[in-house]
């Protein structure tokens, strides 16, 4: 059983639905809680931090890997179709999108684990029993290669292709050196991948035309208080009990409660891609310019059964049929009643006006209301409009709006934050570069989101407690990378460490215990 | 369960237990949710329909204990069905769907009542949701199989049928003796023996010309005039001859063969996809694009529904959507069929060099049918022709006979291609090729002033004529529109309100550039030079490399100048 009950019952009675999480969306529908691989954690799109002209987007599916969970670990599945689409011209519909897909092979069928390595390797000692004779490699050399010698130990190995759709036109996107595009796998541990950080470096590719992509498994970057949020809202009062104090709030480096997702891994699919690749005016844009906006998604798919088969085809299957989708990490988890969230995950994003009345009277703000008693904005909820159309701040003054659809807007002419500016609180603490424009992977969009619920996009409400709601989990518990692909590298399955209440590691090395009530 | 539930049926021991609990305990509404559900079981198990009757009377006594109870009204839907009050079964089980759009369940119910009215498009569509939502799951399965039937295709819904017999309890003898009754039914009323029969036919027609496909189907089908398969394949067989030679009576052939399959199964998908492409034929552009827009949304998977979708809009100019559909497309199959449209997408918006290349990716990808990919390439001969490469045009006008040597517009560009190339008697010889295979008005119209180029003034008078009978053969049948006789007549100056009539009708049919092009150099030739150059403006907009858009610019600036 894992730390993600659902809610049910006791809350359900009182309210109807229960609230289903926050933030990013881990098992949040019926149907991605039977089919993992295909569930989408978190999606991230924001301007790559080493160079502005490019924008980076994460797609990270498969929740909560545990590192130490051999032998197969967690391969990216061959029969979904993996991608990340963009509208560039405010219709909600892709105009640019790129697809992904796996190949697993295994390299040594008779080994029982996916990676095996030590050192130089090992042989059959003087005293091997027969038949094996002495001196026979038995563990391969300690894995620090993709492809090639230092790969031998690697026995599941998976191959990915890049497709880009633009214009109509599907372009097969490769290595630029010609050699397969490898998934990285998980970091085992120190024996087995001695020097993980340079195995996982190898992951990365250029593709040509300023495109750079890593598939494979990382640390999550995603950080909450997941058991307190999904105990109906039953914040430690050691982190404030929901309501952070100002100090605690002004402290993006500081966790006061545990962090349910710390030691867990996640796989990620990462691209980067020139802004000029994506603006429909092929160019970089101003952020005052309307053409500066893009929407983006991830989805996921997998191959459908037909109910008519074509005429005299023995053919049952083909195409794909859409799993789930996400684009902004609010929808699905905090909006959508239980009894659509799989329709909403395998509907398109142009078509969410059918799904206006979740947005515009989210049943989360009246949680918050009746559990917190602050005051929240009257429905219709105009404030969170943005959210779900072009708008301000996010988009230019005079951005057609489009209709209502969940996507991850990103204004690719607002330039990175420094590191040092960086909020975690993204827009509402005044950094422009932050969630809700596009999502970074250090953006608390937990609290974000909480807040923007309880209605702070409005400036009658953006005031305490409204504008302090807050699980205490304000940072992840490995330190983010600077540069491409962002996420830090995956957990040590030997020496991995998840940090849980009452434990040591509430304070980013500080090592106070975090809090149990 | 007790010892005397041992031994007997799934169905039966459920009653037995729902019976015992209702007398032997509080009644709740749970109990009788129970009640109903096996009452509605053994209904469908035995055809006693007399049950539904009691298990109307146990979901009444659900509702006073609990009104508006999401799993009662489900079953109250059950009942409706088995009472055959299929109006009002729709109606709720709608309204139980937009409350609780995960629910398979409720989408099942949504299947069974439009299939029940006959509504067999939006039953696949609901059918269809289920397979998507919970793929692999048994009711999926069922009510696929239920939709398979309908469309004709029995074999497909046995197959179905054994999937959710893999999917059913071991213990569930009643449900496992029904799936067997029910294949058994099918596999009776299938032409038997359904898949050996297919293998022999594939086997025959594998590399058979159109007109064996034709003859070998209308033979067969004169032994099995209803056989649906026999009937669908034959539609797409006198297209194809359509398309290979110009001869409209395939077309009525192919509509009447489309009107008798929907008018037994108005909802058949692959008759309404082809009653599309008939349309396009007829050049009803706006109904062809509002139904397949219609059917997109529940086969988005369709290829065929997409490029009709893209023809219609390509049409209307309506580039963009057009240019989505066919995105839409190749993203499905990349294959000649998508290749060639977004070739010719990428020609007609301005992008030459893509659009060569993805004509030739179309050839290259080829198809079983060697007039089609002919075509491809005679395709992509006009658009080196027209870019200034006519060696490459050549070549590819070549490769197009090598494939199928009766394809006349190859003749004809080969045809222009050497008029091009100052080599008159060579010309005139492909193009009276291209017309003895196919009378085509252009062909009359390049000839006549080959033939007077060459000093033939016989030969060219001829050939005015022939355009001439043309024309009278189509007031006489009441055309209405013939945009190549438009501009044939606008390029010899003659008949010239005929042609402007002709292209007024033909505007609100038709907005893309070319027919802006033929009524601009129509309305120039009638002396109208301010609506010339404006609908001159809008043929030129997207930078289409089509010379002639240029040419007719050029004389109408000309014009207006002096």
């Amino acid at each position: 059983m894992n730390k993600k009950s659902i809610l049910c019952v006791a809350l359900a009675v009182t309210l109807a639905v229960p609230p289903q999480g926050f933030g990013a969306s881990h098992r949040e529908a019926p149907i991605t809680a039977l089919d993992h691989k295909a569930d989408i954690t978190d999606f991230y799109a924001f301007v790559s931090y080493d160079d502005p002209t490019k924008v980076t987007f994460l797609l990270n599916v498969d929740p909560l890997l545990e590192p130490s969970n051999g032998p197969t670990y967690f391969p990216f599945d061959d029969n979904i179709q993996y991608a990340i689409r963009i509208d560039n011209n405010n219709d909600a519909v892709e105009d640019v999108y790129f697809l992904f897909q796996f190949q697993t092979e295994v390299r040594a069928p008779n080994v029982f684990t996916a990676a095996v390595g030590a050192g130089t390797g090992i042989n059959a000692p003087a005293n091997s029993p027969a038949p094996v004779p002495p001196g026979t490699p038995i563990v391969p050399p300690a894995i620090t290669a993709l492809d090639g010698s230092g790969s031998e130990g690697l026995n599941l190995r998976q191959r990915f292709t890049v497709t880009m759709v633009k214009n109509g036109i599907s372009t097969q996107l490769t290595n630029q050196t010609g050699a397969p595009l490898f998934a990285v796998p998980t970091n085992v541990g120190l024996r087995t991948m001695p020097n993980y950080p340079a195995l996982a470096s190898q992951g990365i590719y250029n593709l040509g035309n300023g495109v750079r992509v890593f598939a494979g498994t990382v640390d999550d970057p995603f950080y909450i208080d997941l058991g307190a949020a999904f105990d109906s809202l039953n914040f430690r009062a050691g982190a404030g009990g929901g309501v952070l104090t100002p100090a605690q709030d002004a402290d993006d480096h500081t966790n006061t409660a545990s962090d349910a997702v710390s030691g867990f891994n996640v796989n990620t699919i990462a691209i980067e891609v020139p802004i000029a690749m994506l603006t429909r005016t092929g160019t970089l844009a101003a952020a005052t310019d309307p053409a500066a906006t893009i929407g983006a998604w991830g989805t996921t798919a997998r191959p459908r059964t037909l109910v008519r088969r074509s005429p005299l085809s023995a053919a049952s299957s083909g195409s794909f049929a859409q799993v789930q989708r996400m684009g902004n990490p609010l929808i699905n988890e905090l909006i959508i009643g239980v009894g659509y969230k799989d329709y909403w995950s395998m509907t398109e994003p142009k078509d969410d006006s059918q799904f206006a009345n979740f947005d515009l009277d989210p049943l989360l703000a009246r949680v918050l209301n009746a559990v917190y008693g602050i005051n929240v904005p009257p429905a219709p909820r105009t404030d969170l409009l943005p959210l779900v159309t072009y708008a301000p701040p996010i988009a230019a003054p005079g951005t057609p709006a489009g209709p209502v659809a969940d996507l991850l807007r990103l204004n690719t002419g607002v330039l990175p934050t420094p590191a040092v500016s960086r909020r975690r609180l993204g827009l509402l603490a005044g950094d422009a570069a932050g969630f809700p424009n596009g999502r970074r992977v250090s953006d608390d969009v937990t609290d974000i989101a909480a807040r923007a619920v309880a209605g702070v996009l409005n400036p009658a409400f953006n005031v305490a407690p409204n504008n302090r709601i807050g699980d205490g989990v304000n940072t992840n518990d490995m330190p983010y990378q600077e540069t491409f692909p962002y996420a830090p590298f995956a957990q040590s399955g030997r020496n991995r460490r998840h940090t849980d209440p009452g434990e040591a590691g509430c304070t980013m090395n500080a090592g106070a215990p975090c809090p149990i009530d | 369960m007790s010892d005397r539930l041992i031994g007997r049926s799934l169905t039966a021991a459920v009653l037995c237990l729902a019976a015992s609990l209702l007398s032997a305990e509080p009644k709740t509404w749970q109990t009788y949710n129970e009640q109903a559900d096996a009452l509605c079981q053994k209904a469908r198990h035995t055809g006693d329909a007399a049950l539904y009757e009691q298990a109307d009377a146990a979901v009444r006594k659900s509702l006073a204990l609990s009104p508006g109870n999401y799993e009662t009204r489900k079953l109250q839907v059950t009942v409706l069905l088995g009472r055959h009050q299929f109006q009002e079964a729709l109606r709720l089980a709608t309204e139980l769907n937009h409350k609780v759009p995960d629910d398979i369940a409720g989408w099942g119910l949504l299947v069974e009542a439009n299939l029940a009215l006959g509504n067999d498009a939006e039953a696949e569509h609901d059918a269809q949701w289920i397979l998507d939502l919970r793929p692999g799951s048994r009711l999926g399965f069922l009510k696929a199989a239920a939709v398979r039937e309908r469309l004709g295709d029995a074999e497909g819904a046995i197959e179905f049928l054994d999937e959710a017999a893999r999917r059913t309890s071991p213990n569930d003898r009643d449900e496992l003796a029904w799936l067997e009754k029910e294949k058994a039914r099918l596999r009776k009323a299938a032409p038997p023996p359904a898949s050996e029969f297919r293998r022999q036919l594939r086997r025959r027609l594998e590399h058979a010309t159109t007109d064996q496909r034709i003859k070998t189907y209308e033979t067969l089908l004169a032994a099995s005039p209803d056989n649906f398969e026999l009937q669908i394949g034959l539609v797409p067989a006198y297209l194809q001859k359509l398309r290979e030679t110009a001869d409209f009576t395939y077309l009525d052939r192919a509509s009447k063969l489309v009107d008798r399959i929907l008018e037994k199964d108005g909802g058949n998908f692959a008759a309404m996809r082809f009653q599309n492409e008939i349309d396009l034929e007829r050049h009803d552009f706006k109904a062809v694009a509002e139904r397949a827009e219609d059917m997109a949304k529940y086969a988005p998977s369709d290829q065929g529904n997409w490029g009709n979708l893209g023809d219609a809009l390509m049409e209307l100019g309506e580039y963009e959507r057009a240019g989505k559909a066919y995105t839409r497309m190749l993203a499905l199959r990349p294959n000649l069929a998508s290749y060639n449209r977004l070739a010719y997408f990428r020609f007609v918006t301005g992008d030459a060099a893509r659009a060569i290349a993805l004509m030739t990716d179309a050839v290259a990808a080829g198809d079983p049918v060697p007039a089609n990919t002919a075509w491809c390439a005679a395709e992509l001969g006009d658009m080196y022709f027209k870019t200034g490469k006519l060696r490459e045009a050549a070549a590819a006008y070549r490769e197009a006979l090598r494939l199928f040597p009766a394809l006349h517009r190859a003749y004809a560009g080969l045809g222009r291609v050497e008029a091009a190339d100052g080599k008159t008697a060579a010309a005139i010889r492909n193009y009276e090729k291209a017309q003895s295979i196919v009378p085509m008005v252009e062909y009359a119209g390049a000839l006549e002033d080959l033939y007077r180029a060459a000093g033939k003034a016989q030969k060219a008078q001829a050939q005015r004529e022939l355009i001439e009978t043309i024309e009278k053969l189509g007031q006489a049948t009441n055309e209405k529109t013939n945009r190549n006789l438009a501009l044939v007549l606008a390029n010899h100056s003659r008949d010239l309100p005929v042609a402007l009539r002709l292209m007024e009708t033909e505007l609100p049919i038709r907005g893309d550039v070319y027919t802006w092009d033929a009524l601009g150099w129509v309305l120039f030739k009638n002396g109208r030079l301010a609506e010339a150059r404006l609908a001159s403006a809008k043929a030129t907009r997207l930078g289409t490399p089509e010379p002639e858009f240029y040419h007719h610019a050029r004389e109408i600036a000309q014009a207006i100048h002096d």
